[in-house]
Parts: structure tokens; sequence; C-alpha cells
């Protein structure tokens, strides 16, 4: 250490480590900048150009949510390889997954730097409404009305929920829906049948707890699931006229619809009727209860049909819908489209990009979606009910008996007053009055119009 | 050499550089910053100057003023474990006790793991079904103390700065003890002959001599405790109900979520102003003239 040349090599060491850092700065910057000629991060220029450089052709690239979790990613991976494969434009399609969180972030950043990718997914109503807005996303109308046969096969009212001003800027893929699964196992030995009545599914959870076994797998942590269970009693409690009154404005957040629903939940909870701790729990881990035949039902979304085939209750599995609190409500569940995509503005071969969700949405691959992978087509198409699983049939007969659907509130509102409601509803059941809590999410609401 | 630093000119040769890269990292996106915090904006649709609304509304907020208190919270939780605890553990160290080299890294290690990690292995530690606390109190017999503690609006924030406070102590005991390390041992052995007891060579002569090092650790504390951000965000999320919300979390949540750049940006700038003002207090509270040994 005290040698002579001891600064001198620190001070080498050091100038060697500056310009170092400065040079591998430098390389990432230029060789991002030239190959995709975008202000894009260097992830997405290097996958366009690796694409780009291999085939000769053009790529598309598709930004998707999934993670290797997810069982549905092959199925969309192979519906890109399908179309990459034949198509007019030779074009190759590649669609990069992202974890959920970190999907809403690396979108947001993208959109703000003019970086986003040739087609990304989207979720309908107000999470697409900014972007539009701010003019990040082709018109495809013309395409549309091009293609009559295409465009009436979308089920009425699905493109709807991402049109803005009476354009269209968005393509569902599927629907989806909540539904209560349960395990037939579970029931049939504990003598219940699948409730009919509000009154009767109270019952069978009292059944059920009085005889040791829990209910209902409920997750806590995620505020969004809990959420949309007191969304779906409220709209057992009084209809989708109150959805569509909150959207436009006639009736407040805090109304006693809302107030009651959440009790309602935050009683079920006093009761019992969800997993010891559930408060705490993620929403893997509460899952898992229900996969492993812990609990007896689960409130969630159609799209976890795949996922429950897959695990140990498998064929065991059923579901049904929601009996309404109120019984002339029956049939109003919480529910949307799903994996919707858009064109970026960004995107150079919109041709291509527009024939790609157009082979998306035809029979041919949202057979294989539905079959396979379990998802509900957003189109309406002759359904051969032979290949479906017993659980899918369910499903299907569920969504097709619906009478009105209303979206999740974090998908008709987004990140403001949607994610205040998810709040609020953990908020109760964390212990808060629930008339207190929902008067701050009225003032919460009043407050935020004007940020 | 000295005709070189004489040079003016030579100086900005040197400096230039590096002045450059920190004007386009740093002052460059401070300044744009102040700038969009007095916009409404999206930064895709065309923005509105609204002056230092957001500021106005920001304290009409009752998220932001929770998100304030509990930053504020994590400052004093931090400042307790990281000034009188760390100076506790580093001066019975920095005594020539048997294995002290042993216990400085022992303390230093959780520093070194990256926030997210010690956020995950925290969630299972504070995990109600299974996790160590909980067990620990059933073993005992003491289930009655048990709780959901990540999800207990009143617990949640204080489970979360235990986890800050264990982190950090042993990073800044480290920086403390090289502070003591180079005080020469002849005070003390003076001191020693003059029969001052371990407490009054503390105070007469650690404490004093590292005041210089204590105002930098205090300034490291208080800014890093502002500007939180992993654990909070691997663990709770800012939830339940914006229970452990932290000003930058909330940031993060009103710009890529809610899109509202201008209101994120203002709480930016609240968090610069918060910091500057630390430092100002710190060398306020830490004053002192400069000692050479």
């Amino acid at each position: 250490m005290k040698s002579i040349f001891s600064k001198k090599t620190t001070a080498l060491l050091l100038a060697a480590a500056m310009a170092g850092s400065l040079l591998s700065g430098c390389g990432s910057g230029s060789s991002g900048g030239s190959k995709s000629g975008s202000a894009g991060s260097s992830e997405e220029a290097s996958a366009q150009a690796e694409g780009g450089g291999s085939k000769g052709g053009e790529t598309l690239t598709v930004m998707c949510v999934g993670t290797e979790a997810d069982s549905y990613i092959d199925y969309y991976n192979a519906v890109a390889e399908k179309f990459s494969e034949n198509n007019e434009y030779g074009v190759t399609v590649k669609i990069d997954f992202y974890e959920n969180e970190q999907y809403k972030t690396k979108l947001t950043t993208l959109m703000a730097s003019n970086a986003v990718p040739d087609i990304f997914f989207t979720w309908e109503l107000s999470y697409l409404q900014p972007f539009v807005e701010g003019g990040k996303v082709v018109d495809i109308t013309s395409y549309l009305d091009e293609d009559e046969e295409w465009k009436n096969s979308f089920a009425d009212g699905t493109l709807d929920l991402v049109a803005y001003d009476g354009k269209n800027y968005g393509v569902p893929t599927q629907k989806s829906l909540c539904v209560m699964f349960y395990n037939k196992q579970i029931f049939e030995d504990n003598g219940v049948a699948v409730p009919t009545t509000y009154e009767e599914f109270l019952n069978v959870c009292q059944t059920l707890k009085d005889k040791g076994i829990t209910p209902m797998a409920m997750c806590g942590t995620d505020a969004w699931i809990p959420a949309q269970f007191v969304q779906q009693i409220a709209g057992g409690m009084a209809g989708d006229k109150m959805f569509k009154d909150i959207c436009d404005g006639n009736e407040k957040w805090n109304n006693a619809t809302h107030v009651k629903a959440a009790q309602e939940v935050k009683d079920m909870a006093d009761k019992g009727y969800f997993q010891d701790g559930y408060i705490g729990m993620g929403p893997e881990e509460s899952k898992e209860q229900f996969f492993a035949g812990k609990t007896a039902m689960y409130f969630m979304g159609a799209w976890e049909a795949a996922n429950i085939e897959l695990s140990d209750i498998g064929e065991n599995a059923g579901a049904f819908v929601l009996p309404a609190y109120d019984a002339q409500y029956n049939n109003i569940s919480v529910g949307s489209i799903d994996t919707s995509f858009a064109v970026s503005e960004t995107c150079k071969n919109r041709d291509a990009a527009v024939a790609f969700l157009k082979y998306w949405t035809s029979q041919e691959s949202e057979d294989m979606l539905l079959y396979d992978c379990g998802r509900i087509p957003a189109g309406n198409y002759e359904i051969d009910e032979s290949k479906l699983s017993s659980l899918m049939t369910d499903i299907l007969t569920i969504s097709n008996s619906q009478v009105g659907l209303t979206p999740w509130w974090d998908r008709q509102f987004g990140a403001g007053e949607g994610v205040e409601f998810n709040n609020t509803c953990v908020a109760v059941l964390g212990g808060e009055d629930a008339q207190i809590a929902f008067d701050a999410l009225q003032q919460f609401a009043e407050d935020n119009a004007d940020r | 050499m000295n005709k070189v630093l004489g040079n003016k000119k030579s100086i900005a040769v040197f400096v230039l550089p590096a002045f450059i890269i920190y004007a386009i990292f740093v002052l460059v996106p401070i300044g744009y910053n102040i700038y969009v915090s007095f916009l409404q904006t999206d930064l895709m649709s065309p923005s509105k100057f609204v002056g230092v609304k957001n500021y106005i509304n920001l304290f009409k907020d009752k998220t932001f003023t929770g998100a304030l208190r509990n930053n504020i919270l994590m400052v004093i939780g931090s400042l307790i474990a990281h000034l009188p605890l760390a100076l506790l553990f580093g001066n019975i160290l920095f005594q020539k006790i048997k294995g002290s080299h042993f216990f400085q890294t022992v303390f230093f290690l959780p520093s070194v793991i990256c926030g997210v990690a010690v956020g995950l292995t925290w969630t299972f530690v504070y995990n109600s079904e299974f996790g160590l606390i909980n067990k620990f109190l059933e073993i005992i017999g003491l289930e009655s103390l048990q709780h959901v503690w990540l999800a207990d609006k009143n617990l949640a924030l204080f489970c979360i700065i235990v986890v800050v406070m264990w982190q950090f102590v042993g990073y800044h005991m480290v920086i403390q003890i090289a502070a003591m390390k180079n005080i020469p041992l002849s005070y003390y052995e003076a001191a020693e002959i003059d029969g001052a007891s371990k407490w009054v060579q503390f105070k007469s002569i650690t404490f004093p001599l590292i005041k210089p090092i204590l105002k930098v650790d205090a300034v490291l504390i208080i800014t890093g405790s502002l500007k939180y951000y992993d654990l909070v965000a691997v663990m709770t999320g800012g939830g339940p109900n914006h229970a452990t919300e932290l000003m930058s979390t909330y940031m993060f949540y009103q710009g890529f979520r809610t899109l509202k750049y201008g209101y994120s940006a203002a709480i930016g700038v609240i968090l610069l102003i918060l910091c500057m003002c630390s430092v100002l207090l710190s060398n306020f509270v830490f004053r002192t003239e400069q000692v050479e040994f």
C-alpha cells in the first residue's frame, strides 16, 4: 500500500475505469440509435434489429402482458408464428411479454418518448383514452369499414369499449367476466348444491363453514380482487343502472348500495367465509388455496379457467354466476372485453399490423385460444361444445346468459377513482367504517377531477 | 503541477466533461421537472399551464399529506437507528473486543443485499401464516399478539421502518467507525492517564472529533429516508389503502399509473426542497470547526 507507485497506479486505475464507463456508455447509446433510428430503449432497438436482420423481411413487434408462469403465452406465440409463416406482407411477428406492473410502467414511458412497438396490448376504456387523445394510436375505423365481415364478427358493443369519439382504435380479442369457481367434489361431499339465490349462497357458505371448510379463497393485498367481488354484489343490489349513473356523474361513489355491498363482504369476512389471514395474502397464495382444494369457491375472472384445469382440482372445477342480492338483477356480472390490441402511431407497416390483428381474431386462432387455452373469443363464432371442458362449458353458458356486463371500475376509470375504489374496499375489509371510507372516495373523486 | 492548476483554462478543460455530464443528467432534468410541475399534463396531449395549482392540490390531498407524514416517521426512525444506535454499536466494536471485525462484517452485511431481496425476505418474516414472527409468538404462547403485519394499516409502516433500521444500521456504523479510527490513539492514552472513564472519553474526545462525519452521515440518513422507495414498493406497494405510501411511491403512482405528470413532478420538487432543507438542518445541528489531527 505504501509503495511509491501506489498513487500512480490508483490514478491510472481510476482513469481507466472512467474511460471504460464512458466508452461503454457511448457504445450502447450509439448502437441503440443507429440500428432502430428511434429513441427507444436499447432492448426494443436490439429486438427489432435482430428480427429484421435475420429474415430480410420486416418485423412487427408486439408488446404484451404475460410472464413465463402464464400458460397462455405459448398460445399467443403460436398465433404470431402461424401468421409469420404465411402472410402477404412477408412480415415476421414477434411478441415481447412483460409482467403486468412492469408493462404499465414501460408502456407509459415509451408512449411519452414516442418509442412504442408496432402493436401493443391495452386495456379498454380509460386506459387507452389518454394515448388516443395524445395522438399515439392509429385510428383503425377505415380498416374495419373496408372489411364488413370482420367488423360484424365482433360481438355487440365489444368494439365500443375501445372506441373514442366514434372512432375505433383497438381490437378486442377476448371477452371476460367474473364467475364463482367451485370445487364440485367439496360441494358433493358436503351435500350442498349450486346456489340459485343470494340466500342460498350465504347458506352454502355457512354450511361449509360449519363443517370446517373454508368457503371462499380471497386475496387482500391486491385491492382489485376484493373490489371486483364488492362490485359484483353491488351490481346484484342495484343493477347496471347504478354503474351507468356513476359513469355519467349522476350518482355518487358513496351511494347506499356501495356502502351496503362493501359491508356485506366485510360481514362475510367476519363470519370466516374467507381463509384465515386472507387480508395479507397475495393473489398467488390465495389462488393456491382453491387450487389445492382447501377452499370450496373462488371468485375470479374467467381467464383463470385454464390454470384451474391444470391444477390439482382439474376436472372437479365448475363455475356459476353469483346470484344477485336482489333477484331482479340476476345475471349482471363484472366483465368486459380482454386482451385488446392497438396499433401504435409509430408503426410503419400499418396494413400488416391490422392484418395480424385480423388474423388473431379469425375463427382459426380464436378456436385454438378457446379450446386449448380457455379464452372466450370477442367475436360471434360457432362453438363446438364437444371440444370444451366441462368448466369451459359452464363459463360459456354463464357468458351467454348475462344480460349486462359492468367493466371493472379500475378499467372504466383507470388509476384514479377506479384504483381508489379498490383501495376503499380493502380499507373496509381492514376494519374502516364503510360509510366513512366511501365518503372519502367521493371526496377523492371530486378533488381528482381538477388535478 | 501548480502551473497547470494556476491556469483557469486548464481547470476548465478538466472539469468541463464531468460538468457537462452532470448538467445533462442532473441539472437539466431538475429544471425540466420544475417546469413540468407547473403544468397539467400527461406529456402526450397539449398541456395546460396551471401555475402553483398542483402544489395547492397536493396539500389538500390526504394521500399526499399521509405520505409526507410517513416520510417524516421514516426519517425519525432512521435517525434513531442510524445515529445513536449505530454510534453505540460502533463505539462497542471500536473498543478492542474479541471478534470486532467479525461483528463489523455481520452488521454491515444487510446493507449490501439489494433492497428488493431484503423486502421479499421480510415479507416472509412478517407473513401471517408461516412467518417467523407469528410462529415465534405462537411458540412462546403469545398468540394474542399475532397480527397480519403488513396488511394492518396501523402497523404496516412501522414494520417497514424496522426493516430500514435493521438494513442500514451497519452501513452507518462502519462510516462512524472509520471516523473514529482517524482519531490519534495518543488522545485516548492521555485521557486514560488522567483517569477519564469510557463515557467521558466518548463524550469529550470521540464525539466532538467525529462530528464532521456525523454531519455528512445525517445528511445521508435524512435524504436517504426521504427518497426511500424499494422496500415499500416490494413489501406493500404503498397499501393497504395508501397506509404505507411514501412521497416517492406516490410520485411514481401519480406519474406512471394515473398519467398526471404535472402533479407527480410537483411531488418531486417538494422532495427536492425537503432534501435541501435537511442538508441545511444537519449543517446547523452539527456545526463545527474544521479539525486537523
